[in-house]
Protein backbone atom coordinates (compact mmCIF):
# COMPACT_ATOMS: atom_id res chain seq x y z
CA UNK A 1 0.00 0.00 0.00
CA UNK A 2 1.34 3.40 -0.81
CA UNK A 3 2.31 5.40 2.27
CA UNK A 4 0.93 8.46 1.18
CA UNK A 5 -3.07 6.45 1.41
CA UNK A 6 -1.92 5.83 5.09
CA UNK A 7 -3.31 8.67 6.45
CA UNK A 8 -7.23 7.22 5.64
CA UNK A 9 -6.59 4.77 8.00
CA UNK A 10 -5.62 6.90 11.04
CA UNK A 11 -8.18 7.72 13.98
CA UNK A 12 -9.12 10.68 16.27
CA UNK A 13 -5.66 11.41 17.91
CA UNK A 14 -6.39 10.36 22.16
CA UNK A 15 -3.94 12.60 22.98
CA UNK A 16 -6.22 15.34 24.57
CA UNK A 17 -7.91 13.47 27.33
CA UNK A 18 -9.98 16.72 27.47
CA UNK A 19 -10.85 18.04 24.22
CA UNK A 20 -10.58 14.64 21.80
CA UNK A 21 -10.50 11.93 24.04
CA UNK A 22 -14.17 12.27 25.52
CA UNK A 23 -16.75 9.90 24.62
CA UNK A 24 -19.50 12.84 25.10
CA UNK A 25 -20.36 13.81 21.36
CA UNK A 26 -21.69 17.29 22.57
CA UNK A 27 -18.25 17.88 23.83
CA UNK A 28 -16.26 16.57 20.69
CA UNK A 29 -18.50 18.59 18.54
CA UNK A 30 -17.85 21.87 20.77
CA UNK A 31 -14.35 20.96 20.71
CA UNK A 32 -14.44 21.00 16.69
CA UNK A 33 -16.34 24.26 16.71
CA UNK A 34 -14.20 26.03 18.81
CA UNK A 35 -10.70 24.93 16.57
CA UNK A 36 -12.68 26.08 13.65
CA UNK A 37 -14.12 29.48 14.79
CA UNK A 38 -10.18 30.17 16.38
CA UNK A 39 -8.91 28.94 13.34
CA UNK A 40 -10.54 31.04 11.03
CA UNK A 41 -11.04 34.40 13.48
CA UNK A 42 -7.59 35.40 13.01
CA UNK A 43 -7.60 35.41 9.25
CA UNK A 44 -10.95 36.84 9.14
CA UNK A 45 -9.73 39.54 11.18
CA UNK A 46 -6.33 40.06 9.41
CA UNK A 47 -7.91 39.53 5.55
CA UNK A 48 -11.25 42.40 7.37
CA UNK A 49 -8.15 44.70 8.27
CA UNK A 50 -6.53 44.33 4.94
CA UNK A 51 -9.63 44.98 3.16
CA UNK A 52 -9.92 48.18 5.02
CA UNK A 53 -6.98 49.36 4.45
CA UNK A 54 -6.60 48.40 0.99
CA UNK A 55 -9.99 50.40 0.17
CA UNK A 56 -8.63 53.39 2.34
CA UNK A 57 -5.70 53.74 0.24
CA UNK A 58 -7.93 53.51 -3.05
CA UNK A 59 -10.07 56.35 -1.78
CA UNK A 60 -7.39 58.62 -0.74
CA UNK A 61 -5.47 58.06 -3.83
CA UNK A 62 -8.94 59.75 -5.47
CA UNK A 63 -9.46 62.01 -3.42
CA UNK A 64 -6.53 62.65 -0.90
CA UNK A 65 -6.82 64.30 2.65
CA UNK B 1 35.59 80.30 -11.99
CA UNK B 2 32.55 78.03 -11.06
CA UNK B 3 29.82 79.78 -9.19
CA UNK B 4 28.81 78.20 -5.92
CA UNK B 5 25.40 76.27 -6.31
CA UNK B 6 23.02 77.98 -4.37
CA UNK B 7 20.26 76.74 -1.95
CA UNK B 8 17.43 77.33 -4.73
CA UNK B 9 19.85 75.75 -7.48
CA UNK B 10 20.77 72.65 -5.02
CA UNK B 11 16.84 72.22 -4.42
CA UNK B 12 16.39 72.56 -8.62
CA UNK B 13 18.86 69.39 -8.93
CA UNK B 14 17.64 67.08 -5.60
CA UNK B 15 14.19 68.43 -4.94
CA UNK B 16 13.29 67.54 -1.74
CA UNK B 17 11.21 64.13 -1.31
CA UNK B 18 7.38 64.54 -0.78
CA UNK B 19 6.16 64.17 2.03
CA UNK B 20 3.44 61.73 2.57
CA UNK B 21 0.95 61.28 5.13
CA UNK B 22 0.68 57.69 6.68
CA UNK B 23 -1.96 55.55 5.38
CA UNK B 24 -3.01 55.09 8.52
CA UNK B 25 -1.86 56.83 11.25
CA UNK B 26 0.40 54.95 14.01
CA UNK B 27 -1.80 55.97 17.11
CA UNK B 28 -4.79 54.15 15.37
CA UNK B 29 -2.74 51.54 13.46
CA UNK B 30 -0.95 50.09 17.12
CA UNK B 31 -4.83 50.05 18.16
CA UNK B 32 -5.98 48.33 15.55
CA UNK B 33 -3.17 45.29 16.17
CA UNK B 34 -4.25 45.54 20.16
CA UNK B 35 -7.70 45.07 19.37
CA UNK B 36 -6.77 41.84 17.41
CA UNK B 37 -4.70 40.50 20.02
CA UNK B 38 -7.69 41.41 22.59
CA UNK B 39 -10.14 39.64 19.81
CA UNK B 40 -8.00 36.67 20.28
CA UNK B 41 -8.05 36.34 23.89
CA UNK B 42 -11.64 37.01 24.33
CA UNK B 43 -12.52 34.18 21.47
CA UNK B 44 -9.86 31.79 23.62
CA UNK B 45 -12.07 32.63 26.07
CA UNK B 46 -15.55 32.04 24.86
CA UNK B 47 -13.94 29.03 23.30
CA UNK B 48 -12.98 27.35 26.51
CA UNK B 49 -16.49 28.51 28.37
CA UNK B 50 -18.24 26.45 24.99
CA UNK B 51 -16.26 23.45 25.69
CA UNK B 52 -16.56 23.40 29.69
CA UNK B 53 -20.49 24.12 29.22
CA UNK B 54 -20.79 20.61 27.16
CA UNK B 55 -19.04 18.76 29.93
CA UNK B 56 -21.93 18.99 32.33
CA UNK B 57 -25.29 17.89 31.84
CA UNK B 58 -27.76 21.13 33.32
CA UNK B 59 -25.55 24.75 33.00
CA UNK B 60 -25.37 26.62 34.46
CA UNK B 61 -25.25 24.15 37.54
CA UNK B 62 -28.24 23.76 39.80
CA UNK B 63 -28.20 25.11 43.07
CA UNK B 64 -26.32 28.48 42.84
CA UNK B 65 -27.49 31.82 42.07
CA UNK B 66 -28.66 32.85 38.82
CA UNK B 67 -27.25 35.88 37.06
CA UNK B 68 -29.20 38.61 36.56
CA UNK B 69 -30.12 38.67 33.22
CA UNK B 70 -32.84 41.48 32.83
CA UNK B 71 -30.56 43.52 34.89
CA UNK B 72 -27.77 43.23 32.78
CA UNK B 73 -29.84 43.34 29.74
CA UNK B 74 -30.90 46.89 30.62
CA UNK B 75 -26.78 47.59 31.81
CA UNK B 76 -26.28 46.05 27.94
CA UNK B 77 -28.18 49.20 26.77
CA UNK B 78 -26.59 51.38 28.56
CA UNK B 79 -22.94 50.69 26.98
CA UNK B 80 -24.67 50.27 23.44
CA UNK B 81 -25.64 54.04 24.17
CA UNK B 82 -22.66 55.02 25.38
CA UNK B 83 -21.06 53.74 21.76
CA UNK B 84 -23.54 55.35 20.41
CA UNK B 85 -22.49 58.65 21.90
CA UNK B 86 -18.85 57.90 21.12
CA UNK B 87 -19.70 57.45 17.60
CA UNK B 88 -21.92 60.71 17.78
CA UNK B 89 -19.27 62.42 19.14
CA UNK B 90 -16.67 61.86 16.86
CA UNK B 91 -18.81 62.62 13.86
CA UNK B 92 -19.05 65.89 15.74
CA UNK B 93 -15.33 66.54 16.23
CA UNK B 94 -14.44 66.51 12.81
CA UNK B 95 -17.04 69.25 12.39
CA UNK B 96 -15.66 71.18 15.67
CA UNK B 97 -13.95 70.07 18.54
CA UNK B 98 -16.23 72.37 20.58
CA UNK B 99 -19.31 69.94 19.22
CA UNK B 100 -17.86 66.84 20.31
CA UNK B 101 -17.73 67.84 24.29
CA UNK B 102 -21.29 67.04 25.62
CA UNK B 103 -21.67 63.81 23.65
CA UNK B 104 -18.40 62.62 25.01
CA UNK B 105 -19.32 63.69 28.36
CA UNK B 106 -22.06 61.33 28.14
CA UNK B 107 -20.38 58.24 26.93
CA UNK B 108 -18.01 58.56 29.77
CA UNK B 109 -20.92 58.73 32.20
CA UNK B 110 -22.64 55.75 30.96
CA UNK B 111 -19.52 53.79 30.40
CA UNK B 112 -18.98 54.55 34.47
CA UNK B 113 -22.64 53.63 35.25
CA UNK B 114 -22.38 50.64 33.58
CA UNK B 115 -18.70 49.44 35.57
CA UNK B 116 -20.61 50.73 38.63
CA UNK B 117 -24.03 48.72 37.71
CA UNK B 118 -22.13 45.25 37.55
CA UNK B 119 -19.91 46.25 40.50
CA UNK B 120 -23.60 46.60 42.38
CA UNK B 121 -24.42 42.89 40.80
CA UNK B 122 -20.88 41.67 41.71
CA UNK B 123 -21.74 42.53 45.43
CA UNK B 124 -25.02 41.28 45.41
CA UNK B 125 -24.18 37.28 43.53
CA UNK B 126 -20.99 37.03 46.25
CA UNK B 127 -23.53 37.98 49.04
CA UNK B 128 -25.41 35.37 47.73
CA UNK B 129 -22.35 32.75 48.11
CA UNK B 130 -21.73 32.72 44.40
CA UNK B 131 -18.02 32.86 44.35
CA UNK B 132 -14.47 32.11 41.79
CA UNK B 133 -14.87 28.76 43.46
CA UNK B 134 -18.38 27.46 43.50
CA UNK B 135 -18.56 26.16 40.06
CA UNK B 136 -16.63 25.89 36.57
CA UNK B 137 -19.75 28.08 35.50
CA UNK B 138 -18.99 30.67 38.04
CA UNK B 139 -15.09 30.92 37.38
CA UNK B 140 -15.68 31.67 33.98
CA UNK B 141 -18.55 34.18 34.69
CA UNK B 142 -15.99 36.07 36.74
CA UNK B 143 -13.39 35.98 34.54
CA UNK B 144 -14.71 36.76 31.08
CA UNK B 145 -17.47 39.62 33.00
CA UNK B 146 -14.29 40.65 35.02
CA UNK B 147 -11.76 40.92 31.98
CA UNK B 148 -14.27 42.85 30.40
CA UNK B 149 -14.98 45.15 33.02
CA UNK B 150 -11.30 45.99 33.08
CA UNK B 151 -11.22 47.31 29.36
CA UNK B 152 -13.99 49.12 30.37
CA UNK B 153 -12.53 50.79 33.16
CA UNK B 154 -8.91 51.60 31.08
CA UNK B 155 -11.44 52.70 28.23
CA UNK B 156 -12.84 54.95 30.47
CA UNK B 157 -9.65 56.42 31.78
CA UNK B 158 -8.43 56.99 28.22
CA UNK B 159 -12.02 58.63 26.96
CA UNK B 160 -11.80 60.55 30.58
CA UNK B 161 -7.90 61.65 29.68
CA UNK B 162 -8.41 62.84 25.81
CA UNK B 163 -11.70 64.35 27.43
CA UNK B 164 -9.17 66.52 29.49
CA UNK B 165 -7.24 67.14 26.05
CA UNK B 166 -10.48 68.18 24.17
CA UNK B 167 -11.22 70.87 26.60
CA UNK B 168 -7.59 72.53 27.19
CA UNK B 169 -7.84 72.60 22.75
CA UNK B 170 -5.03 70.04 22.86
CA UNK B 171 -6.36 66.95 21.60
CA UNK B 172 -4.70 65.13 18.61
CA UNK B 173 -7.15 64.03 15.93
CA UNK B 174 -5.41 60.87 15.73
CA UNK B 175 -5.51 60.19 19.14
CA UNK B 176 -8.87 60.31 19.39
CA UNK B 177 -9.84 58.40 16.71
CA UNK B 178 -7.64 55.42 18.18
CA UNK B 179 -9.40 56.20 21.49
CA UNK B 180 -12.60 55.86 19.63
CA UNK B 181 -11.79 52.58 17.86
CA UNK B 182 -10.59 51.11 21.65
CA UNK B 183 -14.28 52.02 22.80
CA UNK B 184 -16.04 50.68 20.15
CA UNK B 185 -14.03 47.36 20.67
CA UNK B 186 -15.33 47.02 24.24
CA UNK B 187 -18.89 48.07 24.02
CA UNK B 188 -19.27 45.89 20.56
CA UNK B 189 -17.75 42.91 22.44
CA UNK B 190 -20.82 43.19 25.53
CA UNK B 191 -23.40 41.88 23.66
CA UNK B 192 -21.23 38.80 22.57
CA UNK B 193 -20.53 38.26 25.80
CA UNK B 194 -23.75 38.54 27.41
CA UNK B 195 -25.05 36.57 24.84
CA UNK B 196 -22.53 33.64 25.91
CA UNK B 197 -22.57 34.10 29.65
CA UNK B 198 -26.07 35.09 30.39
CA UNK B 199 -28.07 33.54 28.23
Amino acid sequence: MSPGLLWLLTGAAWACAVCGGQDDADTKQAFIDTTIFLSLLPLGLMGGASLWIYKRSQALEVAPD
Amino acid sequence: MARSMSERDLRLVHPPPRERKPLVPNQVLGTMIFILTECMLFAGFISAYAIARTNVPVWPPAGQPRLPVEATGFNTLVLLASGALMFYAGKRFAESPEAAKKPMLGAVALGVFFVAFQGMEWVQLLSQGLTLQTSSHSAFFYLIVGMHALHVMVGTLVVLWQARQLWAGSLDPNGFWAGRLFWYFVVLLWPVLYWQVYL
